[in-house]
């Protein structure tokens, strides 16, 4: 049994549903594969502790609403009711001695909280703001959604602008320098490495980081989607219907068909053979796609080794959702009553040694007894998302994927797992005291092992396909023969979070894909280049 | 002045109302819009991973038999491509009894389509078993009697009178005489765990038949089914699920009507009908907003939903409401249990029959007399749990079939057991039960199945009554068929006479879901009677008129196909 496409889209997470929206719209016939049962990968919503409750149970702070180009190109507010909700009070760091540092979508605001703990901070955080905002207006964002350049290219367009120069200068210290050069306050340097680094970032190496001034900027950029994270792949999916475009769940790929050394299309476990006239794309990791399902047969062996030496994440995430008989009400909010409606709040973290010691510990397999972790209480939000008067909870703890005892099973052992959400509930008492365990009504644990349980792709929970480090990333993300989304093999592209720009819900690499698909078969884009790409380019900023 | 417009708009996008929407998309040619108030479509066709991620249980729908959806797959060939794919276990049901250690094991069709092997099995226990257990296997599979069951399954109640379908009940009647079920007027008032000791001397054999009905929502002590335990008997053997999860279905059908201009709203609860001068003219939602339909409104919810909500009491007659409030909705509610676990059960019974573990849907009690599953339903009328020595529970491990249901080298297990209607408890009470059964459950398997501890657990779905009322039109007591099925709710009763036919005291308001017949199944009988009689009132289309699809012999032949392409799957490769 055979069928034909023009493009075959392997994983319907973010990006692979924008490559599939993009293409399908521009009159291809798009299939996509997915073997979950759900289509969105990690733009989840599932009711997994009681009814009623919903939880976005992968993605929930959505952080490139205001660039990635699939919102406006498809319209998906007005088309697809997606509306996103972006609190005033983003990121509120709570002590113990009930103060609280808040930051607010008003950089006024933030600096007045600022001050509490250090003047000179506020007035450092202020240009800081300013500063990284431009930078991701003019480099950064741009960067995101075109197609990258070789380092020695990078580096003489970085050269030609101030803004590029010191850009240039953050990429190459550590994270933690840059973060006490700017700031002397311990809690401010705490709230700002945590808020820099949580995301895969090293605290300690220098290299990436240009990942900070984005992660800084969109630290106030956050949003939260309306209905939960579902709303935007099912909208992404609605289009793709609507122009013809076809899904498959519960898909289960046998092998990528390479005749000739050309991708042809796709075998399925039952035999099933989809050809693709035009293109393969992988969304998936790098070693389901290449050594499961392209095979060495079919690769050079050099690249089949670089392939096999792809560095998966340092860490990755423990996080608990919870429902709730009511929402928090934070020891701090008694000074300050918004501070009950913040975003995230990062809890635990007294010290800028404790925060540096969870990661210290993670590189020994452990996460220490009370670490800190990143809240966020949605329904306080979107009331939808909760029963009326109830609340639902997420607390996110960085963790590593094997325990140095009983490695990545120990996250999958009952008794453990009820330890755990006890302890992140401990902490959470700690900081909103009215939570006390009897209005904890349910919960729900996802930890690293379950994140490669419940995504394949996410090998060891790496939920960005594989670690931020210097040498896989930009250009070199995964290599310099695939960051431009083609491959070795003619017809086999890339378009996940394995190629450039990375991870994260941004559709940077789903947009770049559809983009170079697009323009390597002659297919007539109906999306115009964003203006901020544009700008960018007449500024000097990217090629 | 309405926000928008179809000219068929349902109410409730679940299993009913997808695949009813698929009919008056393609044959009645209609616009529809589909009002969800969950954040998702497909209702009871759910598969979720709530025990742990990456571990897929089905949390409403699980068992799936070919009849279910032989119109569609007539109707609409790519729905099995597009996620409606058949599978079987090795073994389709059985027992385990803990202080026997022996078992009985009945084999799937696809592993033992003469039914030989299973006859074996049951001859360990009786030969006599084993012969009526032969006769009525080729009983099951002649035409005349699938054309009979077919008939009984997808027709409007009120064409189950029509001469034809007498004739055909006729032309069967020898056979089943033949076979050895003479359908008397004791067997037919007899409760089915009457008829089944009359029919079947092994109590083993009648624990699986017996427990099977309760999985159908029967009361195994009610009076007036006893002619089902042949029917259900015969059924065992083709028990199946869909590969991938129940939800796969949900995909198939809405894939198929998004392709044919279907326009769905979920977070969108419905408020009340439009009626103006006894008509429907449309719905309300809950934000204010109104939704014209040009042609016809379609309630998928409950009769109670429907009357007291929908429509609204002052447009409805006395007796008929009446009668929606003194529907009997307490039965069916469940313990519907999944595990995520490292390793699948191994059950001591594997000395009797290796293949016992395989069963999809396995009952484990002490020991073979259904009485235990009779007092589980007695107990159930008093809204208690039993006693531990009588909890009967059914399990099953899908992944041993469908890797894709676990991670690589982990499994996931399923547990359905009765428990009380939610309206029993409050919400505090469920949420200590729903742990507490989880430690009585493995507590009992442990007895049958060794490695069954909390040792080999990771995480665990408590889905109980309390968490089954996430699908609104199962209130208030989450039982799965909406409403019982005691002789009272059955056919032309279901869910009222007035109501049976799917026409409402509304014009252009109908009505269907799982509170009419058959009920208490995922497939597509409620939904394709119903576009019967729309397709009759309205002048529409009808594919069982046109030529090669006569019925019941193509939806006879839509069984045998399915049955067969599970059993002989086609090889891969180019067309």
């Amino acid at each position: 049994m055979t069928r034909r496409y023009d493009v075959i889209i392997i994983g319907s997470g973010p990006n692979g549903l924008a490559i599939g929206a993009y293409l399908s719209r521009a009159g291809q016939r798009v299939l996509l594969l997915e073997k979950r049962f759900e289509a969105g990968g990690g733009l989840a919503t599932e009711q997994v502790t009681l009814p009623d409750f919903y939880h976005n149970t992968h993605a929930i702070y959505q952080m490139m609403v205001d660039y990635a180009p699939v919102y406006r190109d498809f319209e998906l507010e007005r088309r697809y009711a997606v509306e996103h909700i972006r609190p005033d009070l983003q990121v509120a760091m709570p002590l113990a001695d009930g103060r609280c540092l808040c930051i607010h979508r008003d950089v006024e605001k933030s600096c007045r909280s600022i001050a509490q703990f250090s003047a000179k901070d506020a007035e450092s955080y202020r240009a800081m703001q300013r500063r990284f905002e431009e930078m991701m207006e003019c480099i950064l964002a741009p960067q995101t959604y075109v197609p990258m350049e070789g380092a020695v290219e990078m580096a003489a367009l970085a050269e030609q602008t101030e803004l590029g120069r010191e850009l240039s200068v953050y990429t190459e210290k550590t994270p933690q320098e840059i973060v006490c050069e700017l700031f002397e306050d311990d809690h401010v340097r705490t709230l700002m490495l945590y808020m820099a680094c949580h995301w895969g970032l090293e605290y300690d190496q220098p290299g990436v980081s240009y990942m900070v001034p984005i992660y800084l900027d969109r630290m106030t950029k956050c949003r939260l989607t309306a209905g939960g994270s579902h709303r935007v792949s099912n909208g992404l999916l609605k289009s793709i219907f609507e122009h013809g475009g076809q899904i498959r769940t519960g898909a289960q790929i046998e092998r990528i068909l390479i005749e000739d050394g050309e991708a042809r299309g796709v075998e399925m476990e039952d035999g099933t053979r989809l050809l693709a006239d035009k293109a393969v794309v992988s969304t998936i990791d790098l070693h389901q796609t290449f050594l499961q399902y392209v095979g060495d047969d079919h690769l050079a062996p050099a690249f089949a080794d670089e392939i096999r030496q792809w560095e998966w994440e340092e860490w990755s995430l423990c996080n608990l959702h919870l429902a709730l008989a009511e929402p928090p009400r934070f020891a701090a909010a008694e000074r300050a009553a918004e501070i009950d409606r913040a975003f995230v709040y990062v809890l635990g973290y007294e010290s800028l040694d404790e925060l540096t010691g969870h990661w210290e510990a993670m590189r020994g397999g452990q996460v220490p007894a009370g670490a800190g972790c990143n809240a966020c209480f949605p329904s306080v939000h979107d009331p939808f998302q909760a029963p009326a008067g109830r609340a639902t909870g997420l607390l996110s703890q960085m963790a590593p994927f094997d325990l140095s005892e009983g490695g990545s099973e120990r996250w999958l052992d009952y008794r453990e797992r009820e330890a755990i959400a006890e302890r992140q509930l401990a902490l959470l008492r700690k900081y909103a005291p009215n939570l006390s365990r009897d209005r904890v009504l349910w919960t729900y644990l996802t930890t690293p092992a379950d994140i490669q349980n419940k995504f394949a792709n996410m090998v060891r929970g790496s939920y960005k396909q594989g670690a931020y480090q210097s040498l896989q990333m930009g250009y070199l993300r995964p290599n310099p023969d695939c960051s431009q989304y083609r491959t070795p093999i003619p017809g086999l592209y890339l378009g996940g979070a394995s190629v450039a720009p990375g991870g994260m819900v941004i559709f940077g690499p789903g947009y770049n894909c559809s983009n170079a698909i697009a323009e390597d078969f002659g297919i007539e884009k109906w999306w115009t280049e964003p203006e901020f790409v544009t700008a960018a380019r007449t500024g000097g900023f990217i090629p | 002045m309405a926000d928008k417009t179809f000219d068929a708009v349902i109410v409730g996008g679940g299993n009913k109302a997808l695949l009813l929407s698929l009919y008056l998309a393609k044959y009645g040619g209609m616009s529809v819009g589909v009002f969800e108030r969950r954040h998702e479509i497909g209702g009871c066709l759910a598969t979720e991973e709530l025990s742990a991620p990456g571990f897929r249980g089905n949390t409403h729908a699980n068992i799936i038999l070919p009849w279910y959806y032989a119109p569609i797959w007539r109707d609409f060939p790519d729905f099995w491509d597009y996620g409606a794919r058949w599978e079987q276990h090795k073994c389709s049901d059985g027992f385990v009894f803990r202080d026997k250690e022996n078992c009985l094991a009945i084999y799937s069709e696809k592993h033992d389509p003469t039914q030989e092997r299973t006859a074996r099995e049951i001859a360990r226990f009786s030969q006599r078993d084993a012969d009526t257990w032969g006769r009525l296997w080729a009983l099951s599979q002649s035409d005349e009697f699938m054309r009979v069951t077919t008939d009984t399954l997808f027709r409007p109640v009120e064409e189950q009178a029509a001469p034809e379908v007498a004739s055909r009940q006729a032309a069967v009647f020898p056979k089943l005489v033949q076979a050895g079920f003479t359908p008397d007027s004791l067997t037919l008032k007899a409760s089915t765990l009457r008829a089944a000791r009359e029919w079947f001397e092994s109590p083993e054999l009648q624990s699986c038949i017996l427990r099977f009905a309760v999985s159908s929502v029967v009361d195994i002590n009610d009076a007036g089914s006893g002619m089902s335990v042949m029917g259900m008997a015969a059924v065992l053997p083709t028990i199946g699920f869909n590969r991938g999860g129940t939800h796969q279905i949900a995909h198939a059908a809405h894939q198929l009507l998004v392709q044919m201009g279907c326009e769905f709203f979920t977070n969108t609860e419905v408020d009340a009908a439009i009626i103006e001068n006894g008509a429907a003219t449309g719905i309300r939602l809950r934000d204010g907003s109104e939704i014209a339909a040009r042609k016809l409104v379609v309630s998928t919810l409950s009769p109670h939903q429907l009357v007291f909500d929908l429509i609204g009491e002052e447009h409805v007659g006395d007796l008929l409401k009446r009668r929606v409030r003194l529907l009997e909705d307490s039965f069916g509610c469940l313990m519907w249990y999944s595990f995520a676990v490292h390793e699948a059960p191994q059950y001591r019974a594997e000395a009797f029959n290796p293949d016992i573990h395989e069963c999809q849907w396995l009952g484990m009690q002490p020991d073979p007399d259904p009485a235990h599953i009779a007092r589980e339903c007695l107990y159930q009328k008093l809204r208690k749990f039993p006693p531990l020595e009588d909890y009967a529970p059914t399990v099953g491990c899908h992944s041993l079939v469908d890797p894709s249901f676990a991670p690589p080298g982990k499994h996931v297990v399923q547990n359905e057991q009765l428990g009380p209607p939610l309206s029993t408890y409050a919400e505090k009470e469920w949420l200590e039960i729903k742990k507490r059964y989880a430690d009585e459950l493995l507590t009992l398997w442990e007895a049958y199945a060794p490695n069954m501890t909390w040792d080999n657990v990771i995480g665990v779905d408590t889905n109980s009554p309390l968490d089954h009322a996430r699908m609104k039109n199962l209130g208030p007591n989450g039982t799965m068929a909406g409403i019982d099925r005691p002789a009272h709710q059955v056919f032309e009763n279901r869910p009222t006479p007035e109501l049976a036919n799917h026409r409402t005291p509304i014009e252009r308001l109908y009505a269907t879901g799982g509170s009419w017949h058959v009920g208490s199944n995922a497939g597509s009988t409620e939904s394709y009677n119903c576009y019967k009689v729309i397709a009759k009132d309205l002048g529409l289309d009808k594919p069982w008129e046109e030529p090669g699809k006569e019925e019941p012999d193509s939806l006879v032949e839509q069984q045998r196909i399915v049955r067969r392409r599970v059993r002989d799957p086609e090889p891969g490769g180019s067309e």
